[in-house]
């Protein structure tokens, strides 16, 4: 095994079946199981609800509804949603009903039993039925290069791409998908003593389950303690979108006073809750005879679903986003979400950064086509490089390695070779074989940190024992991503010990309170820095236990005389910059430290300095630090049926200098086929009332094991430059997840070898879009 | 009925992890995993889909007498285990110390979340039950059924690759004296009777058909690779079962030849597995084609009766069933599949009548014999489209020809006015033309969320013309 990688915290419990989620925890007595019955309408009146003959079904407890609760909604960003719908429902999928039963087979035998009328009303399913009728949640953003949105200024933009040599007018259309987390969304609450609860959940962000808990059930903040141990996967699917399960558990166990635990079944999780946003975007482009970009004039308009969630911050990034790689001079992005009758979108590993990556990496293949230039010569035409290195939100891009990523790429991936032969196989092969290639070479430039600046602060309390082992607690969750692991190594590695002597405790809101969700790729920064912070603190007191220890005779010291009494206590005084830690074992100063009545304990705040967005005028610096990294994908296409398997991926990628390689590794590897599957298989299928009919892995396909690239090469690009970050290191859980559009533009690349050009517009690349792309039905 | 009663056993009997294990009442009726989980507290067992498409229920299972195979214990039922050796993540490790298996896991870092690992565990664990040296293909194909959201995958095979010295869990767990336990009690029909719920596990075919007689609204539980999911989904309570795994002479495969056509005839209890193996040599064209379809895991509990008994448009083994001239035997008579399918899932089965054998004609040398399937994705997944062709040549252009297709209509699907047009004749591009022009009006695709209707014309005509190119050039 790789030194420098330990493995993952929990690797052990994970491989023996030990590791405890949420409903592995042992039934207690008196638990009652809970559920939600949801709507079968996209938009309808609710007429009637009856329990009754739920009710009268032996073992059933309970049936609650919207009235049970003492404050019905609640939102991350806009207090909005209901936790339970009562007049009117918004969504197929919306929940309407609690119930609480016994056991699990009279739980479901119940669920059919509860009758619900409606009243139909006419429902939006689409972005483009939104936009027809002006049904959009908060207003239009806009982000416009040398623009503050005051709009005295006039645009040079429309002229520029008017008098550009070459224009051209696209469209994209990005359905959304779902997270598929293995573990539905679950959670357990337990009514405890004086009218408080402690509730177990499978959640990103603790703090807002405790607080959403909190606001529904009438409670002081302080009555609701909320604990994270891990989830069984979450992408974002639980950043917001756990809170209202957690909510239903924590009702009934405050009405019932009996342990109550919720796990719902697959087939509920993909119908009630939010996916990826669909996205629709139109853009205009000018650009010169060499391929450089002049202009770029694009709307985005996102389908929100029934309620905001998430959606605006979502589109932010997106906007954000939508230069990825490249420096465009005149750029004006547009951005509006739409408010639909569908389930609620929300985060998405990526949050909006892959529509707007996605917009431009296709405009550059459209501009090689048009120009019959190969695009990789177009993308390190317009890469960013110094003195074309700032952004249109105004932000510089510092240490900036995407033009070596690309040289670097192209030559080990043997680009412009293979390049050749899929031309010549193209050419003479495709059609007698059935088989079609194209090979596409992508970047990504992902902005880290929340681009709401009040949520980039984090805290910890680390706690060490007198055996010389730590506690660490922080903010962070663990979903699989190893965040606990890497923080462990960054403490133990400020004290000098091993990794396995700090354990990283379950996240609880009693020890971390008003923290931040586990998402935009900032666990470990923000968690880890913090946590970092009060390690050096503690370390700086021990440092001087271990200079007075090296001053003073070994049998004089508290660890043997603080019985007694007879020696004088130690003081703490100035810091000293000499570090005497190596001189004695850790455990030894530890204890000396404990004898000499200096504290083992600390609490930091950290906070992500030098942040500066203006959401108004769309400037400003958005981000700490970009991650970067780059892609080439080759495929093939069945010519017969559409069908696309992957060749081989390259990828190269600058996370810095990194804690735990074999974790970034896993994060890069994972997030790459979590792209892929988006980009190609994932089809999210509704009828034409707006009920999704793909709702669990029988219809919707994630990557299996068979569809992973044959060849599949990760390199990571050495980068000791990074200096903004905790230890040089850079966030790795969304950027790899951007990396898979390259195989959507290897496959649109293998289509521009036909004549007529077939064109594609539409993520996924299902096998029937490829089949009528190629043959024009 | 009387006797019979008071000798059957009212309760399932296994080995779970080398403990000998009853199970009484509600309990049997339950699927495996949630008595696992919730009845037993063994909760490294996770439910996820609870409809066997992602492994992450995966245990193992042996039947009386046969290897430990790989299951979904989320569609299983309770009942399924009686007799068996059952081993769950549990049981993998020994004395605290990790297997091979899972030791390669945490070096390798196959496991992110943690959730679906379990599930991986168990099935690479099955893998290397039953080989001693596996190379990437063989772990692709042994993992096909387990999905995971996280790793990508390749931490996953690189521990697969990197196992050495696998722990036998046969020589562990299945022991000669559980199986004296357990063979003492084969004997016995299981009778179990709770105040809604009824089950019967017959012996024999006289008790069989007798029960059926008595009960002919009883629900036959084959594999229950489709009522496990039906009752996880609410649709079907499974309230009267009649199972037939303890039905011996089900569980065989024979071959017959008269002069120079082979037909094997498959019990109705036989595994897709079992089948594959016992075709590997002897018709490796259609053992092939099993290869397409399911995961490893249902492959080794669901069988061609079932697929048969089950009726679906777009059941895979149908196609290949229609074009190797199957026949469906049951207690009384022999129906030609061709009129099997009388409707959307409906068949020519009466009421109490069972499927004991499936019947097919194996490809002698020199015939022309493919199966073909598009889907989503390409493993484990539904079909959209799926057709067999089957085509035996002479002088004078196809002699015998059958071509069948799935997903095209509400049965399956055999293309007799397409075959009509081909046979004994040169087959050149025009022909070929025609014959899928042909095509287009025998079938009557509709949209749904696997394809719509265009792409399943146009994708069902593009592969009748590579069936029938390659026909036409093969031999």
């Amino acid at each position: 095994m790789d030194n420098l990688s330990p493995s993952h915290d929990s690797a052990r419990s994970h491989v023996t079946g030990t590791s405890e989620y949420v409903d592995d925890r042992p039934i207690l007595p008196r638990e009652v199981f809970v559920d939600v019955v949801h709507s079968t309408h996209a938009h309808a009146r609710v007429l009637k609800i009856d329990t009754r003959a739920a009710l009268a079904l032996p073992g059933v407890v309970a049936a609650f509804t919207a009235k049970d609760f003492a404050e019905l909604y609640w939102g991350s960003i806009f207090h909005d949603q209901p936790l339970l719908a009562s007049d009117v429902v918004q969504f197929c999928g919306e929940p309407l009903v609690i119930l609480a039963a016994e056991s699990l087979d009279t739980l479901r035998a119940a669920k059919t039993l509860v009758e619900i009328r409606y009243e139909p009303l006419p429902a939006i399913l689409t972005i483009h039925d939104a936009i027809r009728k002006k049904s959009f949640i908060a207003g239009e953003r806009k982000i416009e290069r040398g623009s503050s949105n005051d709009d005295t200024v006039p645009s040079a933009l429309d002229s520029v791409i008017a008098d550009a040599p070459h224009q051209l007018e696209g469209t994209l259309t990005l359905q959304g998908a779902d997270h598929f987390y293995l573990e539905s969304q679950c959670a357990i609450a337990y009514p405890l003593e004086n009218n408080t609860i402690e509730v177990h959940s499978s959640s990103q962000h603790p703090t807002e389950v405790q607080h959403v808990i909190a606001h529904a059930l009438g409670l002081a903040d302080h009555r609701v303690t909320c604990v994270v141990k891990r989830m069984g996967g979450a992408f974002g699917g639980k950043e917001s979108q756990a809170a209202p399960f957690a909510a239903y558990a924590a009702l009934v166990a405050q009405k019932l006073q009996r342990p109550a635990r919720i796990a719902i079944s697959k087939d509920d999780d993909m119908k009630i809750t939010g996916k990826r946003n669909p996205f629709f975007i139109s853009y205009r482009v000018g650009f010169k005879n060499d391929g450089t970009l002049l202009a770029l004039d694009a709307r985005l308009f996102s389908d929100g679903g029934a309620y905001a969630d998430l959606s605006t911050a979502i589109m932010e990034r997106a906007l954000l986003h939508s230069d990825n790689a490249y420096f465009v001079p005149h750029l004006r992005v547009r951005g509006q979400v739409c408010k639909t009758n569908t389930h609620p979108s929300t985060a998405f590993r990526g949050f909006g950064g892959p529509k707007g990556v996605t917009m431009i990496e296709k405009i550059i293949e459209e501009i090689a086509e048009r120009l019959n230039m190969d695009p990789l010569d177009v993308r390190q035409k317009n890469v960013y490089r110094p003195g074309y290195d700032v952004t249109h939100y105004g932000q510089k891009i510092e240490n900036n390695v995407l033009p070596a990523l690309f040289e670097q790429l192209e030559v080990a991936c043997d680009y412009r070779r293979r390049r050749a032969e899929i031309s010549d196989w193209n050419a003479t092969k495709a059609i007698a074989q059935k088989e079609l290639r194209g090979l596409s070479l992508t970047a990504v430039k992902f902005g880290i940190s929340f681009t709401t600046r009040h949520l980039n602060q984090a805290n910890a309390l680390v706690v060490v024992h007198r055996d010389g082992t730590v506690q660490v607690s922080t903010g962070a969750t663990e979903m699989g991503q190893g965040v606990n692991t890497r923080i462990a190594q960054l403490v133990a590695e400020v004290f000098g010990i091993s990794h396995n002597d700090v354990r990283v405790l379950a996240t609880t809101t009693d020890k971390n309170g008003n923290t931040s969700p586990t998402a935009a790729s900032s666990g470990t920064d923000l968690n880890g820095s913090a946590a970092v912070l009060a390690a050096r603190r503690i370390r700086a007191r021990l440092n001087q236990v271990a200079a007075h220890m090296r001053r003073t005779e070994r049998d004089r010291w508290a660890t043997f005389t603080a019985g007694l009494g007879t020696e004088k206590e130690f003081e703490l005084s100035e810091d000293s910059s000499d570090s005497f830690m190596d001189m004695f074992p850790f455990r030894e100063i530890v204890t000396e430290a404990y004898y000499n009545r200096v504290s083992l304990s600390e609490y930091a705040h950290y906070k992500i300095p030098n942040l500066g967005f203006n959401k108004v005028t769309g400037q400003g610096r958005a981000f700490l630090y970009y991650t970067q990294g780059a892609a080439a994908t080759e495929i093939s296409i069945n010519t017969v049926t559409g069908e696309v398997k992957i060749l081989r991926t390259d990828i190269l990628m600058d996370l810095g200098r990194p804690i735990n390689r074999a974790l970034d590794l896993g994060q890069i590897m994972g997030g790459y086929i979590q792209g892929l599957g988006w980009m190609t298989t994932e089809n999210l299928f509704y009828d034409d009332h707006g009920a999704l009919v793909s709702h669990s892995p029988s219809t919707y396909k994630i990557p299996n094991i068979q569809d992973t690239p044959r060849v599949f090469n990760v390199v990571l690009f050495e980068n000791h430059a990074n200096t903004a970050n905790i230890r040089g290191t850079k966030a790795a859980g969304e950027p790899p997840l951007l990396l898979a559009t390259s195989a959507w533009t290897a496959i649109r690349n293998a289509l521009a070898y036909l004549r007529p050009k077939p064109n594609l517009h539409t993520v996924p690349a299902t096998s029937e879009r490829i089949l009528r792309a190629l043959e024009n039905f | 009925m009387k006797t019979l009663k008071s000798a059957a056993r009212d309760f399932v009997v296994f080995y779970l992890n080398g403990v000998r294990t009853e199970v009484r009442g509600l309990d049997v009726f339950k699927t495996v995993a949630e008595y696992l989980r919730y009845s037993r507290g063994l909760t490294g067992t996770k439910i996820v889909c609870a409809e066997g498409d992602c492994g992450a229920c995966t245990i193992l299972r042996a039947r009386p007498g046969e290897r430990l195979e790989a299951i979904n214990s989320c569609i299983a039922l309770v009942a399924q285990l009686d007799l068996c050796h059952v081993v769950t993540i549990e049981g993998i490790a020994r004395e605290g110390q990790l297997s091979p298996v899972q030791n390669a896991m945490v070096q390798c870092h196959g496991s992110q979340c943690g959730y679906c690992t379990p599930g991986f565990v168990m099935a690479m664990s099955w893998m290397f039950e039953h080989h001693k040296t596996i190379d990437e293909k063989c772990a692709r194909n042994h993992l096909t059924g387990n999905l995971c959201r996280c790793t990508g995958y390749q931490p996953i095979l690189d521990a697969a690759l990197a196992v050495k010295n696998h722990d036998s869990l046969t020589r562990r767990y299945i022991v000669a004296a559980h199986i004296k336990n357990l063979a003492r009690l084969a004997k016995r029909s299981v009778a179990i009777k709770t105040e809604h719920r009824a089950l019967f596990m017959p012996v024999s075919l006289k008790e069989l058909s007798t029960y059926r007689k008595r009960h002919p609204d009883s629900l036959i539980l084959g594999a229950a690779t489709d009522l496990g999911v039906l009752l996880n989904k609410g649709k079907h309570p499974l309230t009267h079962l009649v199972s037939l795994t303890h039905l011996r002479e089900l569980n065989t495969v024979r071959w017959q030849r008269t002069r120079s056509v082979v037909r094997v005839s498959v019990g109705a209890n036989v595994t897709l597995s079992q089948l594959r193996k016992q075709l590997e040599k002897k018709a490796p064209a259609v053992a092939a084609t099993l290869d397409l379809f399911a995961s490893p895991q249902i492959k080794n509990v669901a069988t061609l009766a079932g697929n048969v008994a089950n009726a679906s448009p777009i059941g895979d083994t149908l196609p290949i069933l229609l074009a190797l001239d199957a026949s469906v035997r049951t207690q009384t008579r022999s129906i030609p599949i061709d009129q099997f399918f009388i409707g959307y899932r409906k068949t020519a089965l009466k009421k109490g009548e069972i499927i004991r054998a499936i019947e097919f004609t194996i490809p002698r040398s020199g015939d022309f014999f493919r199966f073909f399937k598009t889907s989503q994705r390409k493993d484990l997944d539904i079909s959209c489209v799926n057709a067999a062709l089957f085509a035996r040549k002479s002088n004078r252009g196809f002699s015998e020809l059958r071509i069948a297709y799935g997903g095209v209509a509400a049965t399956p699907l055999r293309l007799k006015r397409v075959e009509t047009l081909l046979r004994h004749q040169v087959i050149a591009a025009d022909l070929i033309e025609r014959a899928i022009a042909q095509l287009a009006k025998d079938i009557t695709p509709r949209s749904d969320l696997r394809g719509s209707e265009a792409y399943r014309l146009r994708v069902s005509q593009n592969i009748l013309r590579e069936l029938l190119t390659e026909a036409a050039a093969h031999g």
